[in-house]
């Protein structure tokens, strides 16, 4: 192969961007140092995984290896479960003279925009079935996995494990699927997780497994729905969002559940229709209102308004995510809904707002926005 | 800044970091800076210290195995596929070279800096700078010039 440099030039320029500026200057502003809490955390980490080997090759206490998540507890899982450990560390091999065998190469996957998916072990299998803009879906199909999730309030980012979905928002988690359950810890931040029948919002320190025994499907409730009523989901699955919203306008039922609203509402607005995804969105904020999709229900409906030039109706979608409690849409939202009533041409509430945001976020990532704003109306 | 550490890395995945870290580093070091004249040489010496340690980093992470993968379907670039596959083959074969002679080769080839500016930017004599890019130039063989 010729290496070109006239060619290597010509396809190594950067395309930098204001925002990609605005991004750096940011960081620069909120850190004195490169990075330090990167180092600290893998001297802990190593320093953890060096401790459970030594404890494990010294034949100690089993129960020093296996995690037990305490909601109490800042960190329990962290200490208890490194994100790189071999699981084989935490369960020890039932003959302790077999001596340990060295930590399988996991390698983790990595997103462009930070977040990261580390496998348990070599066994776990994961698919990535879409990684959009928008959208970004894992199948973890066998094993578990650590995940970090960065947030990015625009894109939604699920775990689906069989009948188990699990919904993020921006946080750190670890899934385990074993024996047709699904063990969710949660690290740092919420998340949600769905299954047929039910869902429940997980906090940091918590961990569940699902589908709950109780709420497993019975034989009869697990009777296959008429082929034509699921084949609109079974096409959102695959990611074919234009024939998913064909189907569903060809009168296939939507069930009244939040996930199965979202979903219809996502295909809506993937096939190019964002407006029909709006009946969704009200019907999961209407009937739905203490689901933890909701906040996202209404703030996907303020951009969806917005785009439209309905600038009010906006505003109230993003305040309304606002009054749903405190979660890490809010920070959006707020700074939204100034864009929205500086657009609705209500400068005083917009400067009300953005001064808000100000107090609140001062190094947030919409600072500047919010500032061009206030200082706009000010003019 | 960008520029420098996107050509010398071959991928657009660090090059915010090293952008940010160059910045940190300048901005510790302003008061070293004895002619304001030269700022332009300086931050482009800062920028390829930095990412001569990305690129160790890469390769001790490589070595142990830690190296990560881009998830499949997650673009890479706004490169085309063809153009695409060209850079990345391109950079697999300077991956070959030693770190300092890497960096020498292409600012010099690639970036079409001068000897001296290669020489300054790399911490090294002029002598140096030269050995390196001739050794880059003798492993890789049938370079176009």
């Amino acid at each position: 192969m010729m290496l070109d440099p006239d060619r290597l030039r010509t396809l190594t320029t950067p395309e930098w961007t204001a925002q990609r500026e605005d991004a750096v200057l940011r960081r620069l502003q909120q850190a004195e140092r490169p990075r330090p809490a990167r180092w600290i955390a893998i001297s802990v980490v190593a320093m953890a995984a060096a401790a459970l080997i030594l404890v494990w090759w010294i034949g100690g206490d089993d129960s020093v290896l296996v995690p037990s998540p305490d909601p109490s507890s800042d960190s329990p899982i962290v200490d208890a479960r490194p994100p790189a450990a071999d699981p084989s560390l935490l369960i020890p091999p039932p003959n302790p003279a077999i001596p340990p065998r060295a930590a399988p190469v996991v390698t983790p996957l990595q997103f462009r925009d930070g977040s990261a998916v580390i496998p348990d072990d070599e066994g776990s299998d994961l698919v990535i079935a879409e990684a959009g803009a928008d959208s970004t879906r894992v199948e973890l199909r066998r094993g578990g996995a650590r995940f970090d999730v960065t947030p990015r309030p625009e894109r939604r980012f699920r775990v689906e494990m069989g009948l188990v979905t699990v919904d993020v928002l921006g946080t750190e988690f670890h899934c385990l699927r074993e024996d047709g359950r699904v063990t969710v810890e949660v690290i740092r931040g919420r998340v949600s997780v769905s299954w047929p029948g039910g869902s429940t919002l997980l906090r940091r320190g918590e961990s569940g497994v699902f589908p709950p025994p109780a709420a497993e499907p019975s034989a009869e409730r697990r009777s296959p729905a008429p082929s034509s009523a699921a084949r609109w989901r079974r096409l959102a699955r695959k990611g074919d969002a234009t024939a998913a919203y064909e189907a569903l306008r060809a009168g296939e039922a939507v069930a009244n559940r939040a996930e199965e609203l979202m979903l219809a509402a996502d295909v809506a607005r993937k096939a190019g229709h964002p407006a029909a995804a709006l009946p969704y969105l009200r019907r999961v904020l209407a009937e739905h209102p203490a689901d933890s999709r909701a906040p996202l229900a209404a703030f996907t409906s303020g951009r969806i308004e917005f785009g439209r030039g309905r600038y009010r109706k906006a505003a109230k979608h993003f305040a309304r995510v606002r009054e749903m409690g405190e979660t890490s849409l809010v920070e959006h939202a707020l700074a939204r809904e100034v864009e929205a009533w500086a657009a609705a041409g209500d400068e005083a509430r917009a400067q009300r707002l953005a001064r808000d945001y100000l107090s609140r976020y001062p190094h947030g990532p919409r600072v500047e926005k919010v500032r061009r704003v206030l200082v706009a109306g000010e003019e | 800044m960008a520029t420098i550490a996107l050509r010398l890395l071959g991928k657009p995945d660090d090059v915010d970091d090293i952008v940010h870290d160059t910045f940190l580093q300048a901005r510790r070091s302003l008061p070293q800076l004895r002619d304001p004249r030269a700022i332009e040489g300086w931050l482009g010496t800062i920028t390829v210290r930095v990412t001569r340690r990305a690129l160790h980093r890469a390769r001790f992470r490589r070595l142990v195995g830690l190296g990560a993968v881009e998830a499949d379907h997650v673009p890479t670039s706004s490169l085309s596929p063809d153009d695409y596959d060209y850079v990345h083959g391109a950079y697999s074969r300077l991956s070959t070279l030693r770190t300092d002679e890497r960096i020498a080769w292409i600012l010099r080839r690639i970036h079409g800096a001068q000897l001296d500016a290669v020489a300054q930017m790399c911490g090294c004599s002029l002598a140096t700078a030269k050995r390196r890019i001739s050794a880059a130039d003798r492993r890789l063989g049938e370079v176009a010039r």
